[in-house]
């Protein structure tokens, strides 16, 4: 063995692993980028942002930094989901029962209450934990109730086991709703003030960093833990389940544990979320136990890639972002309602057509395709808008960098001018022409960027291949390359 | 010289069997039809017994019975001449020591060969490391001649490769008794010598094989002794040869027409 195929097969692990590394590393580096208060300065990456920020593609800083932390409480929430039912294959439609107990839970919990006289030998007079311990318990106590719903679940499969679980929320939102629970659940209004884990600075800024920060920690142990289990034997496990249960059942695997044993650690992250998301609007409200948050997260899940427990987390920022930043900025709120539905409800069609798997586990083509789309919709909305001679004006490493991969991604994008002045005159007619929108600057900017986007992903994943036939046609085989490729 | 006189192997007398499976009066009634009806039977260890019969005679739910699928409406199912197993889940039973393959075959589609028979390997060592547990399943791999397609997905793989996944998969739970269910449907001659060759394997190892299976000829070449079911009841039993020359069994089962087998 030769001293370098060390590094060699390293840097394989690192290639085969490029989306999650990179993805991972925006994730802790975006506040630096961003620029947000009392973060270091990364040279090149803040530049472009600066340009960006001035621009306002993402809104303010405090303003991503909070969308951000949603997307990874969400994100949170997705994964859970997609343990049960994209690895055991137990579809639950309702999983929002744990999102919404875990946030009542935490209420009572760090709020605290008086315990009742005859266990004051054991609680102590008044029951009380910090929002940190309270999130964790809440989790626990929703693994617990996965349990009992576990046990009951064994009874029915597939369709009936979804109806089941899509009817468990709604009857604990209406039981949360009665007068009669009013003192304990706070009826229809819910809880108003959900105590925040983080002690308020009051400094706006500071705030919204340091949740974030808590946010992104939370959201790589946990969907960090979800993996370890995915893709040890247990995950194993559970696909052989989801596969076929009596296969399985028929090699000596007792189904009962493992499918309560999947929902008790869906649960306990489900709830995790919850307590996380009460904390992030500072409400705890029956509406937490709606359909429309099991559903949210089952297409994110679909988009991002079922059975990947990355999927649901690409998902859910992907679709979290393109909601609040662009949809939510483009379209006014009146209508936005329904356009979410419906920007879902195509994505999930494109998806399930184009790549079934989802994103995470795409094909690799494909996957690039949206990747260098996105980036060439980022770089085409905001080159009209910068000076490329500016950064020429202070000659130092940084700006000369940046000024090349301007140029670079100018040519390499050069085909897609025509698609990109034909979609954006196509997009915009329908935005202002047929929907009859006045856009602003900034909403402009980021209908641009939508548009872009649309026309961008299709053009980078024909692209190579249009490239490839001209180049057999007229070219032969690329010389410096020299081996054949059929096709 | 002295010629040292060496008893051939086939010459040893096989040791007294005990008796590893027995049913008493195992019945199975579907609402009035009597799918299985007190059928007594019993399976020495180490016996490579045939189960034959029309569609319909009862032989795979006599199968679910005896594997914890279904419950039988009456009678026991005894392991060993003292543990009733009858009526337990399917998993319990398996960890007894009785598995069974499918009619259709069953393999856990996304998941690749490998994958497929790690499956059965983790209840029994739940502490063994991952590299063991991967060296036990291909090894499963290996001894079905699967081990260069261990990296695709099930669902790539063609039927006969299938069969033989899922042989390897039962075979994994170490089982003392395996009930294949018709593990030579829809291959063609070559495929059904190697499924042949395999069981042949596994029983000279010292496991109990139970086959049920509509080729007779592969059948009866293969077994030691054959069940036959009709309309849920037993009918007849005994070598291949009593079986075929058995009237009743005939008109039962293979016509009123007189059939050889060689």
């Amino acid at each position: 063995m030769d001293w370098y195929e060390f590094f060699e097969d390293l840097w394989d692990e690192i290639k085969d692993r490029g989306y999650y590394i990179s993805g991972i590393a925006l994730i802790i580096l975006l506040p630096s980028i961003l620029g947000a208060v009392n973060t270091p300065n990364i040279p090149f990456l803040t530049d472009i942002y600066a340009v960006i920020g001035e621009i306002g593609l993402f809104g303010s800083t405090n303003f991503f930094l909070t969308i951000l932390s949603l997307c990874a409480i969400w994100g949170i929430f997705a994964a859970s989901w997609d343990i049960l039912s994209g690895y055991t294959g137990q579809i639950s439609f309702g999983h929002a029962i744990f999102f919404g107990l875990a946030a009542y839970i935490g209420y009572w919990t760090s709020v605290g209450f008086d315990v009742d006289p005859a266990l004051v030998g054991i609680l102590g007079p008044r029951f009380n934990l910090s929002p940190a311990i309270a999130l964790i318990f809440s989790g626990f106590i929703c693994a617990l109730l996965a349990v009992v719903v576990g046990i009951l679940a064994l009874r029915v499969k597939g369709p009936y086991l979804a109806l089941v679980t899509l009817v468990i929320p709604l009857i604990t939102a209406s039981l949360f709703k009665l007068n009669e629970f009013y003192p304990i659940t706070g009826g229809d209004h819910g809880f108003p003030s959900v105590p925040d884990i983080l002690t308020i600075t009051g400094n706006l800024d500071t705030d919204t960093l340091n949740f974030y920060i808590f946010s992104i920690a939370v959201l790589l142990v946990s969907v960090g833990i979800m993996m370890l289990i995915a893709y040890s034997r247990y995950g194993l496990i559970f696909q052989s389940i989801r596969e076929d249960e009596d296969a399985a059942e028929s090699l000596g695997i007792n189904l009962a544990f493992y499918k309560i044993f999947a929902f008790a650690v869906s649960a306990f992250f489900a709830g995790i979320a919850g307590g996380m998301y009460a904390q992030y609007r500072h409400i705890a409200v029956p509406s937490f136990f709606d359909t429309t948050f099991s559903f949210t997260i089952i297409i994110m899940c679909v988009i991002g890639g079922i059975g990947s427990i990355s999927g649901g987390v690409v998902g859910a920022f992907l679709l979290t972002i393109m909601i609040e930043i662009l949809l939510g900025d483009i379209f006014p709120s009146s209508i936005l309602e329904g356009v979410d539905i419906l920007a879902f409800g195509l994505l999930l069609v494109i998806t399930l057509r184009y790549m079934p798997y989802g994103l995470a586990r795409a094909k690799p083509d494909q996957k690039k395709a949206v990747v260098f789309g996105i980036l060439f919709a980022v770089a085409w909305a905001i080159v009209p808008y910068s000076n490329f001679i500016d950064y020429l004006s202070v000659i130092n490493v940084e700006n000369i960098l940046m000024f090349l991969v301007m140029v670079l991604i100018t040519i390499f994008t050069i085909p897609a001018i025509p698609v990109f002045i034909v979609s954006e005159f196509l997009g915009l007619f329908i935005l202002e022409g047929l929907m009859g929108l006045t856009l602003n600057a900034k909403s402009l900017i980021k209908a641009k960027f939508l548009i872009y986007c649309i026309a961008g992903i299709p053009f980078a994943y024909y692209l190579p291949k249009v490239f490839k036939i001209v180049r057999l046609r007229f070219w032969g085989v690329w010389p410096s390359v020299g081996r054949y490729e059929p096709e | 010289m002295f010629m040292t006189v060496s008893t051939s192997e086939k010459q040893v007398t096989k040791p007294e069997r005990s008796v590893i499976i027995e049913t008493q009066n195992l019945s199975k009634h579907f609402e009035g039809l009597k799918a299985v009806d007190e059928v007594n039977f019993k399976i020495n260890a180490g016996e490579l017994v045939g189960i034959i019969g029309p569609n319909g005679a009862g032989k795979t739910t006599l199968f679910n019975l005896m594997t914890g699928f279904l419950k039988p409406t009456l009678g026991r199912i005894i392991l060993d001449n003292k543990k009733n197993i009858a009526g337990s889940s399917p998993h319990k039973i398996a960890n007894l020591g009785i598995t069974r393959t499918f009619q259709l075959v069953r393999p856990f589609k996304l998941l690749n060969a490998l994958e497929n028979t790690t499956v059965p390997h983790i209840p029994k060592s739940k502490l063994a490391r991952s590299s063991t547990l991967k060296n036990k399943a291909t090894w499963s791999l290996i001894t079905v001649d699967l081990a260069e397609k261990k990296n695709y997905p099930a669902f790539i793989l063609p039927h006969g490769d299938l069969k033989r996944l899922d042989f390897a998969r039962a075979m994994a739970v170490q089982p003392r008794v395996l009930l294949l269910d018709e593990p030579f449907a829809g291959l063609s001659v070559e495929e059904s010598f190697r499924v042949e060759r395999v069981i042949r394997e596994a029983n000279e190892k010292g496991m109990t094989i139970i086959i049920v299976e509509h080729k007779l000829k592969i059948l009866m070449r293969l077994v030691e002794r054959v069940l036959v079911l009709h309309q849920g009841q037993l009918i007849g039993e005994g070598t291949p040869k009593e079986i075929a020359n058995n009237p009743e069994v005939i008109t039962a089962y293979l016509g009123t027409e007189a059939f050889d087998f060689e």
